[in-house]
């Protein structure tokens, strides 16, 4: 398989790579994982649960040279593993890197595949500036829809050993038509809360129902710090109420808080505050680690995010936040 | 905003919603004492606390063992006047912030640069002795001890 080298400074080179079978996938991963150590490069792995022990023990994962992390809890919110590759980037300032993800894999949810293909859509933003290669392998017993979301996303793509320019790559962050469209009604059986002052009982409300849908207290608490970020950004930043609306499907608790500001920013809730630039308006980027996944749709109307927190899974937290190396 | 004035300490304590501030001398230190939530509503109230406890006292200990809930705002608040402290060579540390009610401390990645103790004692214990500066219009008696 061709490589995908280390590109100049002005983009990353951005494959996407289609494979049907595990053994096509774990030698196309290797090849481009061990290329970069080669090279010295820095490189992040983000592998689902189950591929994690297969191509670490074919590596040797204790190399400095590698980081690592599991897709499938840290990575369960792809903004999560966007704001996870700016970090990375910029502990390597300047150095060329390589970044292999599994973004996408047929048990996934749509909501999840969708807000797969919008992060898809924003890491040449991400990265630009940084030599970076960067290989993103999709299984192509993936729906039609996704495997068009990835071609429209990457520049290139790699499919039965060979490389190509994607022909229907749509540069500069455009973000695939069906992967954009609102997000829908909530059920009936929905409860609301409009806020604007009353912050306290916004996050109250959000405690006690998730309380009550059976999500676990810590995991509660962090909800409810999300819903107090967002709930915030409404008194920051617009001049007008909130509303709070949530409710449960399929498994999930699902909190939507909707207001009339604009979040202009592509790469919004991507960068980690730290201390050297506190700055406010970070609280997007708190939000993103602790919710299992979240939906963001916004414009001149206003914006609209959902937060989905599932009560059989456990915090993703630390994960994207310090990634390890092994 | 109701304001429920009470005067607990060196200056007047305020309680704004589920806020409550107060502050007192020890050691060479004002601690200043944060009770309840701080959210976009009572983090105004709490930064005006701090500066007013800052305006004449160069070593702070931020009692933290009360609060409720913080949010990136109120993080903001604490990271400005600990920039703006150690910067004129003063000292601004962190004390009883609990994981469960303070996570966004640890999830930013701040714990680690801000100075953190247990406990209000961990914190006197641990700064003490290390001459600061006395505070301008302190009595004797409210100068620095030395260890």
């Amino acid at each position: 398989m061709a490589d995908a080298a280390s590109g100049g400074a002005e983009s990353p080179r951005h494959a996407a790579f289609f494979y049907r079978t595990q053994a096509e996938f774990t030698k196309a991963v290797l090849d481009f994982v061990q290329a970069g150590v080669s090279a010295g490069e820095y490189v992040l792995v983000a592998a689902t649960g189950p591929n994690l022990p297969r191509l670490q023990e074919r590596l040797d994962h204790r190399n400095e040279f590698l980081t690592w992390a599991d897709m499938t809890s840290s990575g369960s919110n792809p903004r999560r593993v966007t704001s996870a590759v700016r970090l990375f980037a910029e502990e390597h300032r300047g150095q060329p890197m390589r970044f292999v993800q599994e973004p996408a894999w047929p048990s996934r949810s749509a909501g999840e595949l969708c807000e797969a293909i919008r992060h898809e859509a924003l890491v040449n933003l991400a990265l630009a500036g940084t030599p970076a290669a960067v290989l993103c392998a999709y299984d192509l017993r993936l729906d039609a829809g996704t495997i068009m979301g990835a071609q429209r996303t990457h520049p290139m793509t790699i499919r039965d050993g060979r490389q190509a320019a994607s022909v229907s790559y749509a540069a500069d962050v455009v973000i695939p038509a069906d992967c954009d469209g609102p997000l829908g009604s909530p059920p009936p059986g929905a409860v609301a809360l409009t806020y604007r002052d009353n912050q306290h009982e916004v996050r109250r409300f959000a405690a006690d129902y998730a309380r009550l849908a059976g999500l676990s207290p810590d995991r509660t608490g962090d909800l409810v710090i999300a819903v107090g970020e967002l709930a915030g950004n409404t008194l920051t930043h617009t001049s007008g109420p909130g509303t709070l609306t949530m409710w449960v499907a399929d498994g999930e608790i699902i909190c939507q808080i909707q207001d009339t500001g604009q979040i202009t920013d592509p790469l919004a809730g991507t960068r980690r505050p730290d201390a050297d630039d506190p700055g406010r308006g970070r609280g997007l980027w708190v939000v993103h680690q602790l919710c299992d996944l979240v939906e963001m749709r916004t414009g001149p109307a206003g914006t609209m995010i959902r937060l989905r927190m599932c009560p059989a899974r456990r915090s993703a937290v630390p994960g994207m936040t310090r990634l390890r190396r092994r | 905003m109701r304001g429920n004035i009470a005067v607990l300490g060196r200056y007047p304590g305020v309680q704004v919603d589920d806020l409550r501030l107060s502050s007192k001398s020890q050691g060479g230190f004002v601690i200043v004492a944060v009770g309840g939530e701080l959210d976009v509503v009572t983090g105004r109230q709490f930064d005006e606390y701090l500066e007013q406890a800052r305006s004449d006292h160069k070593r702070v200990i931020l009692d933290l063992s009360a609060v409720d809930f913080m949010d990136t705002g109120s993080l903001a608040v604490i990271v400005g006047h600990w920039k703006q402290l150690t910067a004129a060579g003063g000292t601004l540390v962190l004390a009883g912030a609990r994981y469960r009610y303070t996570k966004t401390l640890w999830i930013t990645g701040l714990a680690e640069r801000l100075p953190l103790y247990d406990t209000v004692e961990e914190a006197l214990a641990a700064n003490s002795g290390a001459g600061g500066i006395p505070e301008a219009g302190g009595s004797a008696a409210e100068g620095i001890k030395s260890a």
